[in-house]
């Protein structure tokens, strides 16, 4: 992949990459660097990684950042953790039942949520999500399933998220 | 609400009509069921809500992660340093590949010829001088100009001299001795033009390209071939079709006493055969091996040269 190619990359793929790591992330700042990481990881990779598999290695690259993100939050205070969920909260605005979804999908699993974002908002395949998360297809289309199964729930009795 | 409880295998039709895995039949079959059974309605519309759409958001910092290309162009001006180093790169294929000698060693040479160059900037041809003038006759009617014999060779064998040569003019002469490998360089593909051209007109032409003439000239001498000589700098040799063939390089070289160049004159000089080269479609691309004290070769860069208005650009790429 050349310079500039790279650089459509960003025009097309950025807003994506940070869209994603916003929602699984819940946190503007952390976001922000899960997708500077993918993308200087892309750089890294430049020559290697062709332009046309560049989406799929970003979000890869993203997917795997915010899983060591997650797990390294774990070790992290309590008070961090809430203060950041607390911020990246207060900048949301969704109202009504999508405000209901946006609250749902963070009771569900990460990697149900994983899935039903990669394929709502990007409209992956299954397999296209299996290469990014590393499991099979077959993985994939139970974990979505599962997850609208969490969500319906939620949203039928909005109880649940109180 | 136990009245909208459905099967997990309701639920999962469903999910496969939202997800688009059925048929058209089989969606049409699901459809009228769902308008017959309320709790199938129920669940179908709730199951809908979870399908979301992206949100509108945007990466604020994105033009923070574009990269510059790392193809950059380099404008090389008329300066000793510039002029040096564009001949440099110039002769790097030819001597390399002539010299039968391992590319480390060529490579080392040209770095000794540069340094020396670079060292001495009154550069003076010995061919210029009229004391060094019969000896380099006596080798060029003998056709042996031998890498082992010229002036310039000595340079190439790594034996230093304390004369100042040119180094287009070392590494043609050079070259030329290898005449039978014209396959090898373009250069000598340019030197067989020069020769075969009979027309006058062609002749016209590189004199009035300003560069050949300026340091180059191509004689025959006695069957034997054109013969390469060192001219004196700033002395526009315009005439350089056959009708010189019965002028000898040393009567030449005796009408033309050697002016002590400076080095801006031997700047000039690299500059204006580089640019004829590029301008004949010589060398267009140069691949460029440095090596460090160790003698290690360091990561080759590709060098694009070409000419816009009267100045050679390059553009380097790794």
């Amino acid at each position: 992949m050349t310079a500039s190619e790279y650089n459509k990359c960003v025009d097309l793929h950025s807003h994506a990459i940070f869209r994603f790591a916003m929602k699984k992330m819940r946190n503007t700042d952390d976001a922000k660097e899960i997708v500077q990481i993918s993308f200087e990881k892309l750089w890294m990779k430049h020559q290697v990684v062709a332009f046309d598999t560049a989406k799929s290695y970003l979000f890869t690259t993203a997917y795997h950042s915010m899983v060591d993100g997650w797990r390294s939050q774990k070790t992290t205070t309590g008070l961090e953790y809430a203060s950041n969920t607390v911020e990246a909260e207060s900048n949301d605005e969704y109202t009504g039942t999508m405000e209901v979804i946006e609250k749902a999908l963070q009771r569900i699993s990460d990697i149900q949520r994983t899935v039903i974002l990669l394929r709502d908002y990007e409209g992956y395949s299954y397999d296209e999500i299996g290469e990014i998360t590393g499991l099979n297809a077959a993985q994939v289309k139970i974990n979505i399933f599962r997850g609208r199964q969490a969500l319906k729930e939620i949203i039928g009795n909005p109880n649940n998220l109180i | 609400m136990k009245q909208f409880e459905i099967t997990e295998a309701q639920e999962w039709q469903l999910f496969e009509m939202l997800e688009g895995n059925l048929s058209a039949e089989e969606a049409a079959l699901l459809h009228q069921d769902i308008e017959s059974q309320p709790a199938l309605a129920y669940h179908f519309n709730l199951l809908k809500q979870t399908y979301t759409s992206a949100p509108d958001i945007h990466f604020p910092e994105a033009q923070s992660l574009k990269k510059q290309p790392r193809n950059k162009q380099v404008y090389l001006w008329i300066s000793t340093a510039a002029a040096a180093a564009i001949a440099l790169l110039l002769l790097w294929k030819p001597i390399s590949t002539l010299t039968n000698k391992s590319s480390i060693e060529a490579q080392d040479n040209m770095v000794q010829i540069f340094e020396k160059s670079k060292l001495n900037e009154g550069l003076e041809m010995p061919s210029l001088n009229p004391d060094n003038a019969s000896k380099e006759e006596s080798e060029r009617s003998a056709n042996t100009i031998s890498p082992a014999k010229s002036p310039a060779t000595k340079n190439l064998a790594g034996n230093f001299t304390t004369e100042k040569i040119h180094p287009l003019i070392t590494a043609t002469n050079d070259f030329w001795g290898q005449k039978n490998d014209s396959q090898q360089s373009p250069l000598f593909t340019k030197i067989e033009i020069v020769k075969n051209a009979t027309s006058n007109s062609f002749a016209q032409h590189l004199a009035d390209q300003g560069s050949i003439g300026d340091a180059l000239q191509f004689n025959n001498v006695e069957n034997q071939g054109p013969q390469i000589l060192p001219t004196p700098f700033g002395q526009n040799q315009n005439n350089v079709s056959g009708t010189e063939t019965t002028q000898s390089p040393k009567a030449k070289l005796a009408k033309n006493p050697s002016p002590r160049k400076t080095g801006f004159a031997l700047a000039k000089s690299f500059y204006n055969d580089g640019k004829t080269m590029i301008q004949h479609g010589h060398v267009p691309h140069v691949n460029i091996k440095t090596i460090n004290k160790s003698h290690s070769l360091l990561p080759t860069i590709e060098m694009g040269l070409r000419l816009e208005n009267n100045v050679i650009m390059a553009s380097f790429n790794q």
